[in-house]
C-alpha cells in the first residue's frame, strides 16, 4: 500500500486548501 | 474555534445561507461531483481526489457539501437507478439545485432500521406513504428525501424495503420541528398521509432496498473528514497547552499533558492511514471490498474525537466554557464540540452495530 500523493495530487490539495482558506475567512461565528 | 462547522449548517439562518452560497462556490468549481461520470455532471476524478478534497474541507471545517445528497444517495443513484433517473436526480445534486435528507429512522426504527413501518403501497402508476420518520436531519430544509420504506408490509425485517426518491412538497407530507434545549433546529419528524410518490421515483428494484442501503450505509462511512476534523482540534489543543500557564507553569511542560497528547496524535496518524486504506481498498475492489475497513475507521475516529472533545474540557477547565473572554482563546468551542461528539457514536449506525460488522463481515464470526 502506498498511500503518497502524486505531484497532480499536491497540486490539487494545494488548489483545494487555498479555496478553503480564503472561503473559511467569510463564514459566520456560529 | 467554531467558525463554519459542517455539521452546523442548520444552526441558523446566517448558517443555512453560508451553507448554501458554499454549495454553489464549489458546484461552479465541479467539485461537488468529483468522481462521477461526466454524463451526469462529474469530473470522473479518482476516489483518492474525492478523498484529498474531503480531507481538506473537513479541516477548515467548510460546509456547501450535502451530505446526505451528494455523499449518501448519488453514489446509491449511479449504483443502482435508471439511466433516466441519473440523467434526471443527479446533475440538478451536482449544480447544487437540491438539498436531500435521509428517510431512514423511526420512533421504533434507529439502530434496529429493519424495523421500520412506514409503507409505500403500489397503487397504480405510484406508491401511497404512510408513517413515520424522526430525527431527520434538515427536513425543513430539504427539497428531496431518499425514503427506505416497507413496500411489502406482509414480509419482515429487511426483506419487502424499497428506496424511494421523494420530493419534499408534495401533498401529505408534515415536518414537525425537534428542538435542541438551546433552541436549535436540525432534527424533525416527518409524518406522511397518503402521499403519492411516482412509480418512476422507485430507485432499484422492489423489495431491494435493504441491499441498496446497506450500500450507502458504506458509502458514507469511509470519511477521511473525522480524522481531518480530529486534527485540526487537536492542534489548537497543542497551541493551547504551549501558550497556557497554570500555577506559574506551562501546560505542556506537565508530563501528564505531554503524555495525553503524544498518545492523541499517533491515533490520529493511525486513524489517518485507516481512512487513506479504505480509499486504497476502494480503488482496488470497490465499496463492498472495503466494507469492514469503514466500520473499522467509524469506531475508531468517532471514539477518537471523543478522546480528543474530554481532554480538552478536562485541561481547559471552565475556561473552556466561556466564548467572550481573553481567557478562553479557544471561544468555548471546546464544550461545543464535546457536545457535539457526543452523538457520533451513535448516529450513522452507532458503534455496537459497527463492531457487530467487524466481527461478522471482517473477522468471519457468526452473526450472533
Amino acid at each position: 500500500m502506498d498511500f503518497s500523493l502524486t505531484p497532480e495530487q499536491e497540486a490539487r490539495k494545494r488548489e483545494f486548501e487555498e479555496f478553503f482558506e480564503a472561503e473559511m475567512r467569510n463564514a459566520p461565528e456560529r | 474555534m467554531t467558525k463554519g462547522g459542517f455539521d452546523k449548517i442548520f444552526h441558523s439562518d446566517e448558517t443555512w445561507a453560508f451553507h448554501r452560497y458554499m454549495a454553489k462556490k464549489l458546484a461552479e468549481k465541479g467539485w461537488l461531483s468529483l468522481p462521477w461520470p461526466k454524463e451526469y455532471g462529474g469530473q470522473e476524478a479518482s476516489l483518492v481526489e474525492q478523498l484529498i478534497f474531503n480531507e481538506v474541507r473537513a479541516y477548515h471545517r467548510a460546509p456547501g457539501v450535502d451530505i446526505w445528497g451528494i455523499e449518501m444517495f448519488a453514489p446509491t443513484l449511479l449504483l443502482a437507478a435508471t439511466e433516466e433517473q441519473k440523467r434526471r436526480l443527479l446533475p440538478p445534486m451536482a449544480r447544487a439545485e437540491v438539498h436531500y435528507c435521509q428517510g431512514w429512522s423511526e420512533p421504533n426504527a434507529g439502530s434496529d432500521l429493519a424495523a421500520l413501518k412506514t409503507t409505500a403501497i403500489k397503487s397504480g402508476d405510484h406508491y401511497l406513504v404512510n408513517g413515520q420518520k424522526t430525527w431527520t436531519s434538515g427536513a425543513h430544509r430539504a427539497d428531496h428525501m431518499f425514503l427506505l420504506a416497507r413496500t411489502d408490509p406482509s414480509l419482515k425485517r429487511n426483506a419487502g424495503l424499497s428506496v424511494f426518491n421523494l420530493r419534499m412538497d408534495l401533498p401529505g407530507i408534515e415536518v414537525r420541528p425537534i428542538r435542541y434545549m438551546n433552541g436549535a433546529h436540525i432534527y424533525n419528524e416527518v409524518f406522511f398521509t397518503d402521499v403519492k410518490i411516482p412509480e418512476c421515483d422507485r430507485i432499484g428494484p422492489e423489495g431491494e432496498g435493504w441491499r441498496l442501503t446497506r450500500e450507502t450505509m458504506n458509502f458514507e462511512r469511509s470519511n477521511v473528514g473525522l480524522f481531518s476534523e480530529a486534527l485540526r482540534y487537536f492542534q489548537e489543543l497543542v497551541q493551547y497547552v504551549k501558550t497556557t500557564k497554570r500555577d506559574g507553569e506551562f501546560l505542556s511542560r506537565i508530563p501528564a499533558v505531554r503524555q495525553r497528547i503524544a498518545e492523541l496524535y499517533v491515533d490520529i496518524q493511525l486513524g489517518r492511514t485507516l481512512a487513506y486504506r479504505i480509499a486504497w481498498l476502494q480503488e482496488k475492489g470497490g465499496l463492498r471490498f472495503a466494507a469492514s475497513a469503514a466500520s473499522e475507521s467509524k469506531v475508531f475516529g468517532t471514539e477518537l474525537i471523543q478522546r480528543i472533545a474530554n481532554f480538552g474540557t478536562e485541561i481547559m477547565g471552565k475556561y473552556g466554557q466561556v466564548e467572550d473572554s481573553r481567557w478562553s482563546p479557544l471561544k468555548g468551542g471546546l464544550i461545543d464540540l464535546y457536545q457535539q461528539v457526543m452523538g457520533y457514536t451513535i448516529s450513522a449506525g452507532s458503534n455496537e452495530i459497527q463492531r457487530n460488522l467487524i466481527a461478522w463481515v471482517g473477522l468471519g464470526l457468526p452473526r450472533k
